[in-house]
């Protein structure tokens, strides 16, 4: 008898497709993780199963700053209150505000947009937490917004986009970009036409 | 035994991020279609790739295994396509050029001519007050280029001589009904009317007469119909929408 997928029994085949619904897992990794599984404990396995459901249940995204909270509150959250709202640095995803959160470096308030607009992907400013941004600015005393997008194709599209965008219907906002140029280790000779350009026209001068 | 190294050139069209620091990419190549490369340690900004790999990149690969994901060992860029990046509208547009030119690409054939027309097509996009009438050429040659070019001198249905006057395009059979033959139309074609200037500005593109085309007030000619005819064509012949097409 050949044994193949579909003749295991159910709840493994459930398994393995939500497995493979996430990313970079393929169905061989998704096979080897339900089985591994398989093999732990039930309360190995309860464990990962009760962090699963409550990181969806409890978990949900602050309406002012979109970092994910568990408070209930439309005002803010423990990391958009109590911060200054002259400058926001808007990010395109979580990772990207913590990481720079974790550097001192700004000591304003961040907005995350979830994103960033890729059109071979189908992903669009309606997709993205743009008019929440503007509204957010519309209601705060905001002086000042930092543009801290990747410095992809699709960061720099969304930056283009925001800060077109908030000229248009702010013009009393200073917008800023973060800098691009080379980075500290690399070699010159291999450096692509993008950020030589962009470190010529960035270029300081040395007092 | 080492592998002998391949060498080929081409435009970069998506990339995706892969594990920790790899990105796989896709490339239009002058030789082979559409290949799948990968760049290890590529988001790293130590990496001799890094920066490289982005998409609307014309680069030199050479890389060692014919796999169908071969990893890449070294890049030369040879056009980035700065100013058009660093346009909003630009680079949309050209989104959309690159993503409809993969869509056409065969594979495992030789390219190099739809390449060129690509490159030079991005490349025009920045010295041009139309880069909407850019875009319809570029759409209007690849439909040909491919044998789904548009019936636009002869009716579709008696194949005689269009009068100059208005006249119904269909989108399913790819060209015009004379007067006569409106009536012969199916009732689920979808007809658009054509006035005698949009009619033009197809047969100079057809003629390759661009002089004619930017002799004629563009202005008020409505390119973005004459596109939107396109796009549906394109459309019908694919059989799925392109997703860059809603930003245009």
């Amino acid at each position: 008898m050949t044994l193949n997928r579909s003749s295991l029994p159910i709840e493994i085949q459930k398994l393995i497709i939500a497995f493979s619904s996430l990313p970079g897992i393929g169905p061989k990794t998704a096979q080897r993780l339900t089985f591994y599984v398989l093999s732990q404990s039930v309360e190995e396995t309860m464990k990962l199963s009760d962090a699963l459901r409550d990181v969806k249940k409890t978990l949900s995204y602050c309406q002012n700053c979109f970092f994910i909270t568990s408070e209930d509150n439309s005002s803010g959250c423990n990391f958009c209150v109590g911060k200054e709202s002259s400058s926001i640095c808007v990010v395109e995803n979580i990772v990207d505000a913590i990481t720079i959160e974790m550097s001192g470096i700004h000591s304003g308030s961040f907005h995350i947009l979830h994103g960033s607009i890729s059109p071979m992907n189908g992903v669009g400013p309606e997709n993205l937490k743009i008019e929440e941004l503007m509204k957010r600015i519309n209601n705060n005393s905001t002086n000042e917004i930092i543009l801290a997008t990747n410095p992809t194709l699709e960061g720099e599209a969304t930056s283009m986009y925001l800060s077109n965008f908030i000229k248009n219907n702010f013009s009393n906002i200073k917008i800023t970009k973060l800098a691009k140029g080379l980075a500290s280790g690399t070699d010159l000779e291999y450096s692509d036409f993008n950020t030589l350009s962009n470190a010529f026209e960035n270029r300081t001068n040395i007092d | 035994m080492k592998s002998k190294g391949n060498y080929t050139k081409g435009l970069i069209s998506r990339c995706t991020n892969y594990k920790d620091s790899d990105i796989i990419f896709t490339l239009l190549s002058e030789e082979n279609g559409v290949q799948n490369f990968i760049g290890r340690g590529a988001k790293k900004p130590s990496s001799r790739l890094s920066g490289h790999i982005e998409p609307i990149n014309y680069v030199e690969i050479y890389y060692s295994s014919n796999s169908s994901l071969a990893p890449v060992s070294q890049i030369q860029p040879i056009n980035s396509f700065i100013k058009v990046k660093s346009d909003y509208n630009l680079l949309i547009k050209s989104q959309y050029l690159v993503e409809l030119s993969e869509k056409f690409f065969s594979d495992e054939t030789n390219n190099k001519s739809q390449l060129d027309r690509l490159l030079k097509t991005i490349d025009e996009l920045t010295n041009t007050s139309h880069p909407e009438l850019v875009i319809l050429v570029y759409e209007y040659e690849l439909l040909k280029s491919h044998g789904f070019g548009l019936s636009i001198f002869d009716c579709i249905n008696c194949s005689k001589t269009l009068n100059r006057e208005s006249h119904y395009f269909s989108i399913n059979s790819s060209g015009f009904y004379c007067k006569d033959c409106l009536g012969e139309a199916n009732s689920s074609e979808e007809l658009i009317k054509f006035s005698i200037e949009s009619q033009v500005v197809f047969r100079s593109i057809e003629r390759r007469n661009y002089t004619a085309i930017s002799q004629l007030d563009l202005d008020n000619i409505s390119i973005k119909s004459l596109s939107e005819i396109l796009k549906k064509s394109i459309s019908n012949v694919l059989g799925v929408q392109l997703k860059t097409s809603r930003f245009l």
